[in-house]
């Protein structure tokens, strides 16, 4: 019997401030949720999984971020050489076995007699192919970061594969478990393909564009005894309440992206299971190279100005963390008293340092955000709500995503919300957060200073050295103020209780957890 | 005078007066609720979802902790303003359009009535609203302008179709030989005597209007927040729908009972002013 | 009359190639580059300027405007609508898979609403009195009624509390009950104010028909007051209940994109409001075009009719 995350008191803090931090040492505890899932097929019952999902899954493309459903179907068709398996842990997949030789240096050894779905067989040499298309930044892979870091790979025979990295990094395996760094095969190796062929536990059986997916396990994946479902079928529901009804009514066996307002109706309904973890986050970014926010005291009177728990409370129905820092999770090592609270809720001193910035009276702005996304906009008008109380006097700007895209990109506004999740767990997602053009950095934002103790908090030999250039780049953080993180988005999955084996990964994984769709079970 | 007021009082039955009594009753209220009520954007995060009865929120308070009530009266306001100045601008435009393609003759026909009317008549008008809103941007100009313009299209046909029958008409025949100004024919001659179905028209449009832009609201396309409206008030309710339900019905009784009113206020007008069709009610 | 159709269907087409022309720079005046969209996966990532370039040259948006127009039109003249950003596949059968969908939302709403509205039409109109006033009321509160307030409450009601019917989704015609049962609920939503409309119409049309002097003077003959209103009075007042269903399925068709929402229901209208959010221009101008094409029939069909009904609209 599966238990729900609890989602009120001190429990919920715990476990959350665990999910977000490191994901070795998290794994452990997270287990206990939804352990035990071993699970044989139970003989009467049909092995068909009814899933509805947010939306329609796009064609699948070479290492592109496809967001959530993108990569839930690049775990189902295809498959890397390693994996995020329960609890967020790190585990083999195509690889048999790895070894991290030290911070530059990573082995893996393939399974043997590794096929793609149509017979092809997969080596080593696909695996070097692969890494070297995701490391090219033409090729714009989500995993760029870390792929770009490789300087070399050298195979031996068909299942050796020896990686060696320019520079160190010791979360390097992140980037190769993460479910958009799968194999592809020789001839849909390109930017412009579509991936038809993987060695995942499914295919594609049949799809009706709009409606529904059927897949099939895959005949000749490594590891048939692993997959107990004899289909899967995925259907739309792009509407958030048509998709919790569809689960409620019956009509699906899981449903992805809980909108915020159902949980505790979901949690409360007998015979429905909701697993939700803290893990996307939702925060500020600023146009930094003209008017007031270009003043880091500015930004700084912001990060004060704002009552995280209103924004939390309104914006996502009270299921989120707030937040007054970095995100690192208590675990980490690299976590320390300050990096958690950098700021507080203190108008008064928000005040203040408007006025040593030469706003005494406040300001007229205009506040960027998306209209399809309630969380974003509901964000937008809480953050009105208080920049108000200081004198600052927000105007929602509010489109549809690609116009949120296309302004973002070209500094078309003062301020604007902006969503995210880390694409690794380890603090060298900071990285893809202040960079300079990188996702999700504030527009104009660089700091040399910055950059360099984040690369040196990553590289360093020692985790001394390590913790002492991460503290130094909080530091700096402090003073810049290059955006203002506000909460931590719980990101729910529901399903009936029949359903053995899903488990939530914890903090940014969460996006990840479709992950063990394939390996699920239905019970009587 | 007898015989007018006695048609009036034909046309205009118990529903006309209560539909006319709830609408003035909810101006006023929507009027002077700025004056007694607490300021609809006004957030307070230790008061949200208050229930119903709550004292100093006699609706209770959403997921902001902003109270209902002054929202509602807000969202009444401008509903009605965005309603009046639509119907305001299709009624211009479109009459304009309608008259001109019919007194004007063939070129001035073809180019109004068969181009411009019939091409955005081709549109069904959400789709027209949804390309409009997301080139524009949502706001209450963009959503008055869009609906303003699909709504002329009706007054066009109508207007159209009267002056046709107008045109040929003595009076205008008189007007002409006596060589008065074009624009003094239309305003003096044409105008008055094509107005009667075009009023009609405008009580029906100010209820379609309310129509298209709760469900442009709804649709996230209407106005921008957290200036409230009917339309996104129940699209928010929607997602409380199980844990608060007041949060979505409440707007939408208002809506209804608007529309409604509006709808048979023109029923009345219809009857009033077309005396052919006072019959048609039994 | 042949010369007339002839004449308006040349209209017709006319029309659909200023619709389609205007569609064309309308959609690309629309902020948001379609290319950068597809670069990053959907909008969430961040795309390097090379890979979008590439796409752009992929998707020929680098061509300037008026040769992407020129080769856009000389494809539709051979019927072919371009191919799809998002899926990468003819427009034309993702369409035709949708556009059945939503034809069958329509023609239930109208089957059902044409049942309802004649029915409470002709039991107002025979019974008068309170039953008239009372249908009449509800008439006016149904029209009032917001379609997608309408489709949220019966979707809670119908589906979730009581469980008689599926809350939303699709299911295909290999399963006919399933089918049927996906499309009550929205086609309720969607019947319910045009019923209203319907009674109305029918209701008003007979009691008018019934006082004019033929019917009276098929009384005097000693016709039963049922054959003279099955026969005469009924049938005379349906053409009126023709013209009023050509008019309003469009009216209907647009309120489509509200109840597909509400009931994530695989239409037309959520292909196109997808389209628009992915800026896949090929699919909002194959939509956009199919609607205005569909828009123009009706208004078409509606004239000759009334020009079938009444020939002196036929000079016009």
């Amino acid at each position: 019997m599966h238990t729900s995350v609890p989602l009120a008191g001190q429990s919920r803090r715990s476990r959350i401030r665990a999910a977000a931090g490191g994901v070795l040492l998290v794994g452990a505890m997270t287990l206990t949720a939804c352990a035990a899932t071993e699970a044989t097929p139970d003989a009467d019952v049909p092995q068909v999984l009814t899933v509805g999902l947010s939306g329609e899954p796009q064609p699948l493309k070479v290492g592109l971020n496809q967001n959530a459903l993108g990569y839930m179907m690049d775990a189902l068709v295809a498959q890397g050489l390693l994996r995020y398996g329960p609890g967020g842990e790190i585990e083999p997949a195509l690889a048999e076995s790895y070894e991290q030789v030290d911070n530059a240096t990573y082995s893996f050894t393939l399974r043997p007699d590794l096929q793609f779905s149509d017979g092809t067989p997969l080596t080593s040499e696909d695996v070097k192919r692969t890494f070297e298309f995701l490391a090219d930044p033409a090729n714009a892979a989500y995993t760029v970061a870390g792929m770009s870091r490789i300087d070399s790979i050298t195979t031996d025979g068909d299942s050796q594969l020896t990686v060696k990295l320019k520079e160190n990094d010791p979360d390097f395996l992140s980037y190769v478990a993460n479910p958009t760094a799968f194999i592809v095969k020789e001839d849909e190796l390109s930017a412009d393909a579509t991936v038809t062929i993987g060695a995942g536990p499914f295919v594609i059986d049949e799809q009706v564009q709009g409606v529904s997916m059927d897949l099939v396990p895959n005949e000749l994946y490594y590891d048939p005894e692993s997959v107990n479902l004899s289909k899967i079928e995925l259907e739309y529901y792009p509407d958030t309440t048509a998709r919790t009804n569809a689960l409620l009514s019956g009509d699906v066996d899981f449903i992805d992206f809980v909108p915020a307002q159902d949980f505790d109706r979901l949690e409360s309904t007998p015979g429905i299971v909701l697993d939700a973890q803290a893990g996307p986050l939702i925060g500020l970014t600023f146009n930094t190279t003209s008017g007031p926010f270009a003043n880091p005291l500015v930004r700084e009177a912001v990060a004060y100005a704002i009552d995280r728990d209103h924004v939390v409370s309104a914006a996502d129905a009270g299921k989120a963390e707030p937040i007054y820092g970095i995100v690192l999770g208590e675990d980490s090592p690299f976590a320390t008293e300050d990096s958690e609270s950098l700021y507080s809720y203190d108008p008064k001193k928000a005040k203040e340092l408007l006025d040593e910035a030469g706003y005494p009276d406040g300001f007229d702005a205009s506040i960027l955000t998306m209209s399809q996304y309630p969380y974003h906009q509901d964000t937008a008008v809480a953050v009105q709500g208080d920049l108000a109380a200081v004198g600052i006097n927000l105007t929602l700007d509010s489109g549809d995503q690609p116009t949120w895209v296309k302004k973002a990109t070209g500094g078309e506004f003062e301020v604007k919300t902006t969503g995210g999740s880390g694409l690794i767990t380890a603090p060298s997602y900071l990285e893809s957060w202040y960079f300079a053009n990188a996702s999700y950095t504030s527009f104009g934002y660089d700091n040399p200073d910055l950059r360099a103790a984040l690369v040196e908090g990553r590289t360093a030999e020692t985790e001394e050295e390590r913790a002492e250039a991460y503290d130094r780049a909080f530091e700096i953080v402090a003073v810049d103020t290059p955006r203002v993180d506000l909460a931590q988005r719980y990101n729910g999955y529901a399903f009936k209780d029949t359903i053995e084996g899903f488990e939530n990964l914890p903090g940014f994984l969460s996006y990840y957890s479709l992950n063990a769709l394939p390996y699920l079970t239905i019970s009587g | 005078m007898k015989r007018k007021l006695q048609r009036a009082r034909d046309a205009f039955g118990p529903m006309q007066v209560i539909a006319l009594t709830f609408l003035v009753l909810l101006i006023v209220l929507s009027m002077v609720a700025p004056a007694i009520l607490p300021d609809p954007l006004a957030q307070d995060g230790s008061h949200t979802f208050a229930p119903l009865g709550t004292s100093g929120h006699i609706l209770g308070t959403d997921a902001f902790g902003r109270d209902l009530l002054a929202r509602l009266m807000a969202g009444v306001r401008t509903e009605l303003m965005v309603a009046f100045a639509t119907t305001l601008v299709a009624l211009v435009l479109g009459t304009a359009l309608g008259i001109a393609g019919a007194y004007f003759g063939s070129v001035a026909e073809t180019v109004t009535m068969r181009i411009i009317v019939d091409v955005i008549l081709a549109f069904p008008p959400i789709i027209f609203a949804l390309l409009i809103v997301t080139i524009y941007g949502p706001g209450p100009i963009t959503l008055t302008a869009t609906m303003g313009v699909l709504f002329a299209m009706s007054f066009a046909r109508i207007a159209y179709g009267q002056t046709l029958t107008v045109r040929r008409a003595e009076y205008v025949d008189a007007a002409h030989a006596y060589g008065a100004p074009t624009m003094t024919i239309l305003f003096r001659a044409v105008l008055p005597n094509i107005s009667a179905p075009l009023i009609v028209q405008a009580s029906l449009t100010m209820a379609a209007a309310i129509l298209l832009e709760s469900g442009l609201s709804f649709l996230g396309l209407g106005l921008v927040p957290p200036a409230p409206s009917m339309g996104s008030m129940i699209a928010d309710g929607q997602r409380y729908l199980a844990t608060d339900p007041q949060l979505i019905l409440i707007p939408s009784v208002v809506v209804v009972l608007t529309i409604l009113s509006f709808s048979l206020l023109g029923d009345g007008l219809g009857r009033w002013l077309d005396p052919r069709r006072r019959n048609a009610h039994g | 009359m042949v010369a007339y159709i002839a004449r308006r269907l040349a209209t017709g087409v006319g029309l659909l190639f200023l619709v389609l022309t205007l569609i064309f720079f309308v959609i690309r005046t629309v902020p948001g580059d379609p290319a950068a969209l597809l670069a990053s996966g959907g909008g969430s990532g961040e795309a390097s300027p090379e890979a979008i370039e590439r796409i752009r040259e992929q998707l020929g948006l680098d061509q300037p405007l008026w040769a992407q127009y020129l080769g856009y039109l000389a494809g539709v003249v051979r019927g072919d609508f371009g191919v799809s950003f998002q899926f990468g596949t003819d427009v034309t059968p993702i369409i035709m898979a949708r556009l059945p969908n939503t034809l069958q939302l329509v023609l239930g709403a109208v089957l059902i609403g044409v049942t309802v509205g004649v029915l409470l039409g002709i039991i107002a109109a025979r019974r008068g009195g309170v039953v008239s006033t009372v249908v009449t009321a509800m008439g006016s509160f149904a029209i009032s009624v917001p379609v997608y307030v309408l489709a949220t409450v019966l979707a809670y009601v119908v589906a979730l509390q009581l469980r008689w019917l599926p809350a939303g989704g699709f299911v295909g015609w290999e399963d006919p009950v399933g089918h049927l049962r996906i499309l009550v609920l929205p086609c309720i939503a969607l019947a319910v104010p045009f019923s209203a409309i319907v009674a109305t119409i029918t209701r008003s049309g007979l009691v008018e028909t019934a006082q004019q002097d033929w019917v009276r003077t098929a009384r005097s003959w000693g016709l039963s007051p049922g054959s003279v209103f099955g026969r005469h009075v009924l049938r005379n007042s349906l053409t009126a209940v023709l013209t009023i269903v050509g008019l309003e399925i469009g009216l209907m068709f647009g309120s489509t994109i509200l109840v597909e929402q509400v009931f994530s229901y695989p239409g037309l209208s959520q292909l196109l409001i997808k389209a628009v959010e992915q800026r896949d221009y090929p699919i909002v101008q194959g939509v956009a075009i199919l609607a205005a094409g569909f828009f123009i029939m009706i208004n078409i069909v509606v004239d000759v009719l009334y020009g079938v009904l009444d020939p002196r609209a036929r000079r016009r």
